[in-house]
């Protein structure tokens, strides 16, 4: 047998539990309407929320920015992958989010892992929203903090393993979506002020 | 990633996959850039795809027969489950049940995805809006679940 003969059998038992997906191909642009597979569909299976995915002056933003840039950076932002463009995008998320700064990682899901990780390590606690986005979870698990769940949305529960376990750790993330990406629902931030200020808060 | 002047120059000197990645490309910077300018003014767009999930929302609980609340107690197959943005969940019973529906639903000209295990605890319709929807597209959206059967 093939020494990879395991991967058929994985795929085996993911189709078995309904389970396998794949993809599917999209003609044209993120629209309400859609081509799939030769099929024209309403489309309610997308994230562009405000419909700015194919909205002309973006696109216009773009071939305008590969005229002057090239379609790629050519480098890390520290080596040589830092154009002006970058700073102004920056500066404008920091001034819509009345921060005094902002950085743009490559997508959300490494935001999401690389923040985490410079902010905590084996030393520290993680409490984190059983439903917390895939990027969130993972991110945790990586740090090799201690990672508690707590159940959703559930500021009691929060606070109890809080109390139990915060004194055991050196730093402490809570760590939670602010829209819940698979339900819609959102999480209670307000109630989060209101934690005692000795229970580090970042999100 | 917005935050303190402290907390982002942190955040260069200490978050690899910041560090060790290429930078953004030029074409989706200048995209972004675009969006967020556009958003900063974009209360219309916002009041527009409110105007669909509250739209949505109660044509569900009021006109398709076959769907509770997530908090009833009758069984009825679909569950809306509580939400305050624009995506709207509707729960089925297993990952079979919700690829059916699914598949009925895009037999009627509408691509709602079937959300399973191990991405989500339970499996759903997920549906999600935009902005540019249209009222009577969401009407439409309302007739074809109407039809589901499992």
């Amino acid at each position: 047998m093939s020494p990879y003969g395991w991967i058929d059998q994985a795929l085996e038992t993911v189709h078995r539990a309904d389970w396998y997906r794949s993809v599917r191909e999209i003609a044209g642009p993120s629209a309400p309407w859609i081509e799939l597979e030769g099929q024209r569909l309403l489309n309610f299976a997308s994230n562009d929320y405000l419909g700015l995915a194919g909205d002309p002056r973006l696109a216009e933003a773009a071939i305008t920015a590969i005229q002057t840039w090239g379609t790629g950076t050519g480098g890390s932002r520290l080596v040589s992958g830092h154009r002006p463009i970058h700073q102004q995008l920056e500066r404008a998320i920091a001034t819509w989010k009345q921060t005094a700064a902002a950085l743009v990682f490559s997508s959300g899901y490494l935001a999401n892992l690389g923040t985490i990780n410079a902010l905590v390590g084996g030393r520290d606690l993680i409490l984190a929203d059983v439903y917390n986005h895939a990027s969130l979870k993972q991110g945790a698990r990586l740090t090799g903090a201690k990672l508690l769940e707590y159940r959703h949305k559930n500021m009691v529960d929060l606070r109890a393993q809080l109390a139990r376990h915060r004194g055991e750790y050196r730093r402490c993330l809570l760590l939670t979506d602010g829209v819940f990406s698979m339900d819609g629902d959102l999480c209670p931030l307000p109630s989060w002020w209101a934690l005692p200020p000795n229970m580090r808060r970042c999100s | 990633m917005a935050g303190s002047a402290a907390l982002i120059d942190y955040l260069r000197n200490r978050a690899s996959s910041w560090i060790y990645t290429t930078g953004l490309s030029p074409a989706d910077t200048a995209a972004a850039l675009a969006a967020v300018q556009i958003i900063e003014k974009g209360q219309a767009l916002r009041s527009q795809l409110w105007q669909g999930i509250n739209q949505l929302k109660t044509a569900v609980l009021t006109e398709i027969p076959q769907v509770s609340e997530a908090s009833s107690d009758c069984d009825r197959p679909l569950r809306l489950l509580p939400s305050d943005a624009a995506i709207l969940c509707l729960q089925l019973p297993n990952p079979g049940a919700v690829l059916q529906a699914s598949q009925q639903l895009q037999q009627q000209g509408m691509f709602v995805p079937a959300i399973r295990p191990p991405t989500v605890p339970t499996s759903r319709l997920r549906i999600s809006l935009m902005a540019s929807h249209q009222p009577e597209q969401i009407a439409a959206l309302v007739r074809a679940l109407c039809q589901i059967q499992i």
